[in-house]
């Protein structure tokens, strides 16, 4: 019945998409504004499809029906009720199911919202290309990828359950989706971006149109990425949050290409520049989601985290291979002709800025990329095996990660156009000494290291620099000084200002040891006196677990090994204790063989992790704020484009914004009062939709 | 439709000087027909551009789909082909084993642990392979124990069967100096005191093929 | 109706010429404190965390992306054993790296060498990086030379602009 009900939504959602393709296809080519604007009803088809095969999915997972293949697999009876939901993202073709879901959503929301000028080509081919996205994804649950098989069982079974490490933390019932919502939402600007390109209209109307969903899906990648980390520090209990493995990578590299349109958009928002780049940029950060999609669920890649292989590798890769051939025939195609004139005057100047911000984050997905990808680069050149791992991948994002934050903290006092260097000594000087203020107070602390004071000197700086913009904007405008894109931007600067900030803190000074203890027995690590009293043995549904029973500076922590009833792998549970200081994590290696025998144990100390979640979740609230429409400018303020057609500033349903750039430098001398620049780049769209 | 004209084609591209923009029905079918005059004229930085990261990326592409997934890759080991380390220590019986002892013989030196179940299953093959050797006294079993105590293995080898060497203990030292990644694992060491193949999870055919081999290997030049 | 009131503050006034003086002690105590807090001793680590960094620098061979130092299966703490014991012995790091090279293979070296094809994976980005900035440089000399094309602003525009500039009365809207 399940299995029938999720047949039927995936043939509905393969079936809505093709003929949606098709219609479009053949309204864009003979210009039948008719077909395009039919073309839009598809997208509810493909959403109904999509909703009729995760219905049918969670209802069989919740009604325990192991007649379907994938609750047969992956659930059991006695899997807890949220990690039964939970369990569809915990497999394979599950997750390909969710991201389905949320794809279709993501095309069904545009069509809507697009509902007024869905017979405008260049919709009309965001569309097409959305439902081509669609098409290849329900192609997947329809052949390797299929979770609706009929399985015959046997009287009385019950299935394994998830992956044991997929069920031992509610944040597993989180991080997926979030993550996905974030991969997924950079569909929407990439398939606009392929419009743009087909139709010749690169010019910044559809950038306007896209900028909520860029900044959305990056507020939610950003997230997905932060509570992997966390779920990787609460549950793995290797005392890290992050391992560079492929699949982190994987997820880091769009965040990196994203991060670099986010920021370049800026320059052809306000400027009408670096339009085939900022192009490039979307196809590249969509490629790669698609790429990671790939290296993830292939097999070809090991990792900690991959999906259990599958034959679904090769129809991964022949649709990369035509994203690639797409983006990058059309980029060589149009490319030369789309350029937009215009020049940026001078290096010193938040375009330049801007330029230098693209090369490091260009070069820091480079480096990520190369070091994922280089063992299979070097098994084919000569069949030797070597490894990449956490050194490299240190070691070469050090530098990479100190240059941006001298960036952060330099960018955001430029003004447009040109800066002088005395300018610049005048503005920088409060926050140069915040910086030396936070590494003198670090210094007092005892820190040592070259790398870490760099982040620490560096770390302040930006954050004085972020907090001047902030305080010079809510100074003049009130609340008002918090919202908008520069203002919001702020925020989220300040957010990874704490995150780097608090990884130099944790990997330079972070500490472990091993102890073997018996009952009752003290050793002193780090500062802490750490006595072990004894285990308990708790019997849970789905598992037994033996917790050992520890007493830090007298605070109790019972750090876990679990045996899961199915397959009797043997997960453990570390135990940790957060303050704003440090966080002290214990994991249980060994159980004593008696009850009075030896216990091994590792203990973890590092400082400011805590920092790391709250920076992550500032840097989503900043991200919120700067998709909350800035001030309305008042159409006589001096802004260095004149604003066109002021009469659209109550707002336009299209999406539309009047943005020009008039070659004119001399207006732009107002960017250079002290008081101007704190939301100019949020004047640079007039009209937030 | 009103705001059709209002689109960012007529909004934002007035101002500009690039004829591909202003209207996208030419660009659409005229591909290098433009002659207005742009700026970077005959600057076709984008083209050239797209066309080496396009090479690079296919070839990226070609490195990826001739890829084996990671768990079917071979198995491989420096020592295979070298000579086997030092191989000495007491028995679960009280006595000594030295590999050098064996000198002239096959020795399969089998990696295991009572706890794991691959070896379990393994396990009669060797007995096989054993039992069949035996007689010809031209090879012998060795196993070493993976951090396992001596009445597990006692015990594993009373209920599996099997009667040879069995080397318990601290053999950390053993399993690093092999290389062992993950038991079960044998390594078969030719007369010459040479490791010539490394297997995780053994059959008898396949003991007896390489044995077949090494032996024709070293008939066959002479 | 915050909004109008900042329309247009004057900018404070840049001193000239007094903007490094202003510098030179910031520069100096963050100088000093970089030196300071660099090359002072680093407070003393036990054995375990020395053996430790090293583990760290090695695959744990049985699990995937782990090191041996961060990994708890069965080989990874043998091989941190066996590192405390041949430091004991007083063998270098290189001498260990090597030991296992030998052992598992190059794999087993987090680390890529950075002679061979190792090498690729190090030069590589900074390659890149240089190509980057040089594509840089090159784009600011062409706008450069290109920047006489462009409209230029006569006094009558700018007598606009500095009307424009002026503030804007009270209460526009």
């Amino acid at each position: 019945m399940n299995s029938a009900i999720g047949v039927a939504g995936i043939v509905l959602g393969l079936l809505g998409s093709i003929c949606g393709i098709v219609v479009l296809a053949i309204g864009l080519r003979k210009g039948n504004a008719a077909l395009i604007r039919s073309g839009r009803s598809y997208a509810g088809l493909v959403l109904a499809g999509a909703v009729l095969c995760v219905v049918a999915m969670q209802r069989a997972l919740l009604t325990n029906d192991f007649t379907v293949s994938f609750v047969h697999d992956h659930s059991a009876t006695t899997t807890p009720g949220v990690f039964k939901v939970a369990t569809m993202w915990a497999a394979l073709e599950g997750s390909i199911l969710l991201w389905t879901l949320i794809l279709a959503s993501y095309t069904a929301i545009v069509a809507w919202r697009e509902r007024t000028r869905t017979d405008d080509p260049l919709v009309g081919w965001a569309l097409l290309v959305m439902l081509v996205v669609c098409a290849f994804f329900f192609l997947l649950l329809a052949g390797p990828a299929n979770p609706f098989g009929t399985v015959a069982i046997p009287e009385g079974y019950d299935g394994p359950g998830p992956n044991p490490l997929l069920q031992n933390h509610v944040l597993m019932a989180f991080h997926p989706p979030v993550l996905y919502l974030g991969y997924v939402g950079f569909t929407v600007p990439f398939a606009y971006a392929i419009g743009a390109l087909i139709t010749g209209r690169v010019g910044e109307g559809w950038l306007a149109g896209t900028r909520r969903w860029t900044l959305f899906s990056w507020a939610c990648l950003t997230a997905g990425i932060v509570m992997g980390a966390w779920w990787s520090y609460e549950v793995l209990g290797w005392g890290g949050y992050w391992a560079w493995d492929p699949v982190e990578n994987a997820s880091l590299l769009p965040w990196l290409t994203g991060t670099a349109y986010i920021h370049s958009v800026m320059v052809q928002e306000r400027r009408g520049m670096l339009r085939v780049w900022n192009l490039s940029l979307l196809c590249a950060t969509f490629s790669l989601t698609i790429l990671g999609t790939f290296l993830t669920r292939s097999g070809v890649i090991e990792s900690v985290h991959a999906f259990s292989e599958s034959g679904i590798g090769p129809l991964i890769l022949g649709f990369f291979t035509l994203i690639v051939v797409v983006s990058v025939g059309l980029i060589g195609w149009r490319g030369d002709r789309l350029r937009a004139p215009g020049r940026i005057d001078s290096p010193l100047s938040r375009e330049g800025a801007f330029l230098a911000n693209n090369v490091l984050f260009g070069a820091f997905a480079f480096v990520v990329l190369l070091g994922t990808v280089f063992p299979l680069i070097v098994e084919a050149t000569n069949g030797e095996r070597i490894s990449v791992g956490v050194p490299y991948f240190n070691r070469m994002s050090t530098p990479i990660g100190l240059t941006l934050l001298f960036l952060m903290a330099v960018a955001p006092v430029l003004p447009w156009r040109k800066a002088s260097g005395e300018l610049l000594r005048h503005r920088l000087i409060v926050p140069a000494w915040i910086g030396a203020g936070t590494l003198a107070i670090a210094v007092l602390l005892g820190a040592t290291g070259l790398s870490a004071l760099l982040a620490f000197l560096l770390g302040g700086f930006a954050a004085g620099s972020a907090g001047r913009q902030l305080v010079l904007a809510t100074r003049r405008q009130g609340w008002r000084g918090l919202v908008g894109r520069a203002n919001g931007g702020m925020i989220v600067h300040l957010g990874v200002i704490l995150i780097a900030v608090a990884i130099a803190a944790s990997t330079a000074y972070g500490r472990q040891t091993e102890l073997k203890l018996s009952p009752g027995q003290t050793a002193e690590f780090a500062g802490h006196t750490i006595v072990y009293r004894g285990t308990e043995q708790r019997l849970l549904s789905n598992r037994d677990v033996v917790e050992a029973i520890i007493e830090i500076d007298g605070d109790p922590y019972a750090p876990a090994l679990s045996r899961f009833r199915f397959g009797s792998t043997i997960v453990g549970t570390p135990s940790v204790a957060s303050t704003p200081r440090q966080d002290v994590a214990v994991t249980l290696l060994e159980l004593p063989a008696t009850a009075d025998g030896v216990v091994s144990i590792r203990v973890f100390v590092q400082p400011l992790i805590m920092w790391l979640w709250i920076g992550g979740g500032i840097m989503v609230f900043g991200t919120a704020m700067a998709i909350v429409p800035g001030r309305r400018r008042n159409p006589l303020d001096a802004v260095s484009a004149p604003i066109h057609a002021t009469g659209d500033t109550t707002g336009d349903t299209t999406g539309d914004t009047a943005v020009t750039d008039s070659d004119a430098p001399s207006i732009d001398k107002a960017e250079d009062s002290d008081a101007g620049d704190g939301d100019s780049a949020a004047s640079g769209v007039p009209v937030e939709v | 439709m009103p705001q059709h004209s209002s689109t960012d084609s007529s909004s934002t591209d007035s101002s500009t000087a690039d004829p591909a923009t202003a209207d996208p029905a030419t660009a659409d079918g005229a591909d290098g027909a433009d002659g207005a005059p742009t700026r970077d004229v005959g600057r076709q930085s984008a083209r050239w551009s797209a066309v080496i990261v396009g090479v690079v990326l296919l070839l990226f592409i070609g490195v990826l789909a001739t890829r084996k997934p990671a768990d079917q890759k071979g198995i491989s080991s420096p020592l295979v082909g070298k000579a086997v380390p030092a191989l000495a220590g007491t028995t679960i019986d009280g006595k000594r084993f030295d590999i050098d002892d064996y000198r002239g013989r096959y020795v399969v030196v089998n990696f295991f642990a009572t706890w794991c179940v691959p070896c379990t299953q393994e396990h009669p093959e060797l007995v096989a392979f054993q039992q069949e050797h035996a007689a010809k006294g031209d090879a012998v079993v060795v196993s070493v124990a993976f951090n396992d105590t001596e009445e597990n293995i006692s015990a594993f080898f009373a209920k599996n069967g099997g009667d040879w060497p069995v080397i318990g203990g601290d053999t950390g030292p053993t399993i690093l100096d092999f290389g062992v990644v993950k038991v079960p694992e044998s390594y078969v060491v030719a007369p010459s005191r040479q490791v010539v193949a490394k297997f995780t999870g053994v059959t008898q055919a396949g003991l007896n093929e390489v044995l077949a081999d090494i032996g024709k290997q070293v008939s066959g030049p002479r | 109706m915050t909004a109008v009131r900042s329309a247009a503050r004057p900018a404070p006034p840049v001193r000239r010429g007094r903007g490094w003086l202003a510098w030179a002690p910031v520069l100096a105590v963050t100088i000093a404190l970089l030196v300071f807090g660099s090359l002072r001793t680093r407070p003393p680590t036990t054995d375990a965390e020395r053996v430790n960094a090293i583990a760290l620098l090695i695959k744990c061979p049985e699990c995937v992306s782990q090191s041996a130092g961060a990994s708890d299966a069965e080989v990874s703490r043998q091989i941190r054993l066996d590192i405390a014991k041949r430091m004991s012995q007083g063998e270098s790091e290189e001498q260990i790296q090597d030991y296992y090279r030998g052992r598992y293979g190059d794999e087993v070296l987090l680390t890529p060498s950075a002679s061979g094809i190792g090498g690729v994976v190090w030069a590589l980005p900074v390659v890149v990086l240089v190509c980057a900035m040089a594509g840089l440089v090159a784009a600011f000399r062409r706008w450069r030379r290109t920047a006489d094309d462009g409209p230029r602003a006569t006094s009558a525009d700018e007598a606009i602009v500095s009307r424009a500039l002026q503030p804007s009365p009270p209460d526009q809207k």
